[in-house]
This record gives structure tokens, sequence and C-alpha cells, in this order.
């Protein structure tokens, strides 16, 4: 009962925050939106005609996981800086709870909202590359896989976000890199190790066919899982650590 | 009935290959239902203590013990005896109202239900801001602030509440109004550990007095202790007469005042007065006055934490 009451207490933070900052919210995702047509008319204008349909669905499909992974990947840290800046992270500390499950439960509260949000601006998306805008529940379910590893990753910077403090420079570079992961063309074990990259690849067969294999479900729980609990492992490791050198909150 | 016991508390810090040894084996303990103060000036390792206390600082050496439960072994249920209020009135979001934040800080400890909800009611009203209930935490006043980070600490019913300057930055009303609280807490049973720069806090609400300095112990002892201690060595002694008595001033203070010739003596014991007292008579210098001079806890721990640095 008690890890219900904590989730419903990151629950209702998370909504007075969305509430508090709706302007903020609407806005940066109206931008998201923005990026994207306009990536969409580069690549109308200059783009080969005949390969320009697979392009532009490829890239819809990379640009919805992208924008899913930078926030569950970098939220948690930004909501860690800012509660050390203002002295609010040793009450998760003192709490019986403990910071690890508050954290994770505040990042199933953001799931649980970010969610409906990221379905609106994926159905633009779609709309926008000329994709239909009738998503199979399959892609939402993979989609929402993808988003629990990207917690997954979340919660290891955040660890590290808890020891180093100011790791501003680092989140910002992190949506680069993430391109990096979902553009790169690994093979081998790292075709399973690298996050999110065999996601995008299920994501456009589910488009295209509508169709997933044993194997896809085998690795996408298999992969969430694993990076949920490395990401529990790594945070509570640090959460450890910082009480030891003493330096919760200074930040 | 003890509440609390800290054992040999030793905590280093390491920072770029330097060591800063900031608690060096402290011990204590604190009664059910008293104000306990821990008093030092900066850097002597009150922060430290209260930390460890908390676990937000795991410390090399050393036990704490919560209602007998050793928190190093049991954190989780140590830590459901134990609230705090931390740096002033940082403890409170912001963006939320107070009756959110209320809700909020509950729910993370893993409260709720009815208990949850009477609860609120309760620390609203006991820190007077059941009217402010819906507005937004950063829109009050900074006495507002802190009486709301106190109703959340208040919020578990924990029979140990540790304040970390409570009053710091307030004006005197706010400061007065914090005051009350806490004499009204430790009437309740609940035992308040205190830290705190605002001696005249101390002066009014503390039981027990704990003065460190440079990570040691420098005194522990009962408030009432000190200050009798402190108050029977200071006498002031207003003369009747206008001549003989400026011989006597390398007894203390001599000073005019109002037209009256006065001299502040510090001495050891009871028995120095009298002799003073007999070298007056010696020199026919009449006494209109004579009083014991009531120190206040500023001066005594002023005092105290200088002694220990001579």
């Amino acid at each position: 009962m008690r890890y219900l009451n904590v989730f419903k207490g990151t629950l209702l933070r998370t909504f007075s925050e969305l509430k508090r900052y709706y302007l903020n919210t609407l806005t940066s995702f109206a931008i998201m939106t923005m990026i994207f047509y306009f990536i969409i008319v580069g690549i109308n204008k200059f783009g080969n005609p005949a390969v320009l349909g697979e392009s532009i669905q490829a890239i819809a499909i990379g640009y919805v996981v992208w924008m899913a992974l930078i926030g569950t990947v970098t939220d948690l840290s930004w909501t860690i800086i800012n509660e050390m800046s203002i002295g609010l992270i040793e009450q998760s500390f003192i709490s019986p709870i403990g910071p690890t499950l508050i954290y994770l439960s505040y990042q199933l509260s953001n799931f649980i909202f970010v969610i409906p949000l990221e379905i609106i601006i994926m159905m633009i998306v779609f709309k926008i590359a000329g994709i239909s805008i009738l998503i199979p529940p399959i892609f939402l379910i993979v989609l929402m896989l993808l988003m629990i590893q990207g917690y997954g990753i979340g919660l290891m910077i955040a660890g590290v976000t808890l020891r180093f403090k100011r790791t501003q420079a680092i989140l910002n570079l992190i949506q680069f890199g993430i391109i990096g992961v979902l553009m790169g063309n690994y093979k081998g074990i790292w075709k399973y190790v690298v996050p999110a990259n065999g996601f995008v690849r299920i994501l456009r067969n589910i488009i295209n066919n509508n169709r997933t294999t044993l194997n896809d479900w085998l690795y996408m729980f298999v992969s969430s899982a694993m990076y949920i609990i490395i990401g529990i492992l790594v945070f509570d490791f640090f959460a450890k650590l910082v009480r030891k050198r003493g330096e919760i909150a200074q930040y | 009935m003890e509440a609390l016991r800290v054992e040999n508390l030793k905590k280093t810090y390491v920072s770029k290959n330097k060591k800063v040894e900031a608690v060096k084996g402290i011990s204590f303990f604190a009664n059910k239902g008293e104000v306990f103060s821990i008093l030092g000036p900066n850097g002597a390792g009150k922060t430290t203590t209260i930390k460890s206390i908390l676990r937000l600082v795991i410390p090399e050496e050393g036990k704490i013990y919560v209602k007998g439960i050793d928190i190093s072994k049991h954190t989780s249920e140590a830590l459901k005896n134990l609230s705090a209020v931390l740096e002033g009135n940082r403890n409170i979001h912001w963006k939320m109202t107070v009756f959110e934040n209320l809700k909020y800080f509950g729910y993370i400890r893993g409260l709720g239900g009815k208990f949850l909800k009477e609860r609120i009611e309760e620390v609203l009203e006991f820190v007077e801001l059941t009217e402010k209930r819906n507005e937004l935490a950063g829109k009050l006043s900074r006495g507002m602030q802190q009486r709301l980070a106190i109703a959340i600490a208040l919020l578990p019913d924990t029979p140990i509440v540790l304040l970390d300057e409570p009053t710091l930055g307030l004006d005197v009303e706010s400061s007065i109004k914090i005051r009350e609280m806490l004499t009204k807490l430790s009437e309740k049973g609940k035992t308040v550990l205190l830290s705190t720069h605002d001696m005249h806090l101390v002066e009014k609400v503390a039981d027990r007095v704990l003065i460190i300095n440079n990570g040691k112990i420098i005194v522990c002892d009962k408030k009432t202790n000190l200050i009798n201690a402190f108050k029977k060595k200071a006498y002031k002694i207003v003369f009747a007469g206008e001549n003989g008595y400026i011989n006597f001033r390398k007894y203390g203070k001599l000073y005019e005042e109002n037209g009256e010739k006065i001299l502040e003596v510090q001495l050891e014991s009871i028995d120095q007065l009298y002799e003073l007292i007999d070298k007056f008579k010696e020199n026919q210098i009449e006494i209109k006055h004579l009083e014991s001079i009531m120190v206040n806890f500023e001066e005594i721990f002023v005092n105290i934490v200088r002694s220990d640095e001579q």
C-alpha cells in the first residue's frame, strides 16, 4: 500500500508540474513537430524521388523514437538537478521508502502523462510524413517497451548526475548521441546490446507489414528488462555512494 | 527515556586528496520530549552530525540508535521515526500549493488514506496555514514557507523531529511563532533536535545543549546548568560614593551609567566576591547595589567556544 502511495505522490507532482508549466510543455511539443515538418519539406525539395517514400517513413519512425527517448533518458536527471539546487532531494533520501523507488515511481508517473502526448505528436508526425495515422496497437506496445528501456538508461544517467552534479552539458549532448545510436548499423552482439537500435527495425516492420516475430518480442522484453534492472542497480549504487561521500544536494 | 543515541560518531570528507575531519568521535543522547540543541560555530560539525542521524551522510565510525534501532542496519525502520526540516525553507516545492506540498511529501513517505488526510488538517492548523492551503508555496512569505516546511516534517507524526536553522532569515514575529511551535512539540512528547545559530531561540526553548567545535564536544549539559554556571561568576557592583573605586578597575570593567559608577567583574567563585567586598570595606568604599548579571545564552556560547579555542 505504501508503494502505491508513493506512486500517487509522484503522479500528483508530475500532474502539478505539467499543469503549471503547460505552456512550456506545449511549446516544446510544437517545436518538435515544426522541426519534423521542416525536415520533410527539406527532403521533398532536395531528396531522391525514387526512394523518397521509404526515406520519409524511416525518418518519421526514427524521429518518433528519438522524441520518445530524449524525455525518458534525460528527464530524471533534469529533475534531480532541479531538486539538488532547490533543496528537495533530501526529503527523498530521508523517506523510509528510499530514493531509488521514489524516482522509479516518478519515472512511471512521467510515462503515464507523456504517453498520450507522445501519441498525439506521433500522429501529427505520421500525417506530415504521409503515413497512416491509424497506428496498429502493437506499435504502441513496442514504443512503450522502448520507453521503458529509455527510463533504464535515464536512471543510470540520473545516478551519474547524483554523483557529479553539473551534468547539463552531457544531457544536452545526449540528444545528439541518441541520433547516432539510432542511425548506426550495428552487427553481431552489438545489434542487441546497443539500446533502441533494434526497436527502430521492429517498428518499421510493423508499419510496413504489421508483423513481428517471437524473436522480436523476446529481444524487446529482455532488452527493456535488462536496461531497467541495470538502471535501478546503477542509481542505487550512486545513491549509496553520495551518502558515503556526504554529497547529497551539494550542488 | 532515551529517544536517540549517538556513539562515537566520526566522519572525514575527502576532496581533491584533502581530508577534512568534520566529526571526531561525538557521543550524546536525546531524551523523549526534550528540545536538544546542537550548537557550534560554522564548520564545527553540526550539519554533518544532523545529516548522519538522518542517514544523508554515512559515517566511517560510530553508531546511531533511533528509538533503539541501529540506523546502519535497519535504515528504513529507523527513518520511520525521524523527520526533518533542513536548511531553512529549502524543503518545499515552490510550484505546488501548500496542500499539494503536504500531500506530495506525505505520499512519498508512504503515507496515505484517512491518516494522511487527517494529519494534513492537523498540521495545517498547528502551523496556522489552513487559510493558505490553496496558495502556491513560492508565493508565501519566508516565515510561512518555513512553517510549511515544519508542517511537512510533522506530517508523519514521528517521535523525533530534526530542525536545521528553523529561524534562518525570519523576522521577529515569525521567529516567535516557530519558537511557540517548538515548545508545543516538546509538550506533546516529541524529541526535537535543533541546530541553530539563533541563541535567543536556544535560550527560550532548549532543555539540553550540546556545543561542538572542530568536530569535538566542548560541553553537553542542561541549559539551566550552563546559565547558572555562568550567572554565578558575573557581578555588577554600583558604588555609592565618588572616591576610591578607581583603584578597582583592575578587577573588571569600570564605567559610568546615568551618573552612577559601575564595576562589572567576572569571578571564579563566590569566595572571591566576599574577598572583594572586604577590600571595598578596607578602603571605605560604599556599595549602593550588587547584583549577579544574567548572562544571555549568546555570551555563554561565545565564552565556551572561545575558551575551547584558547
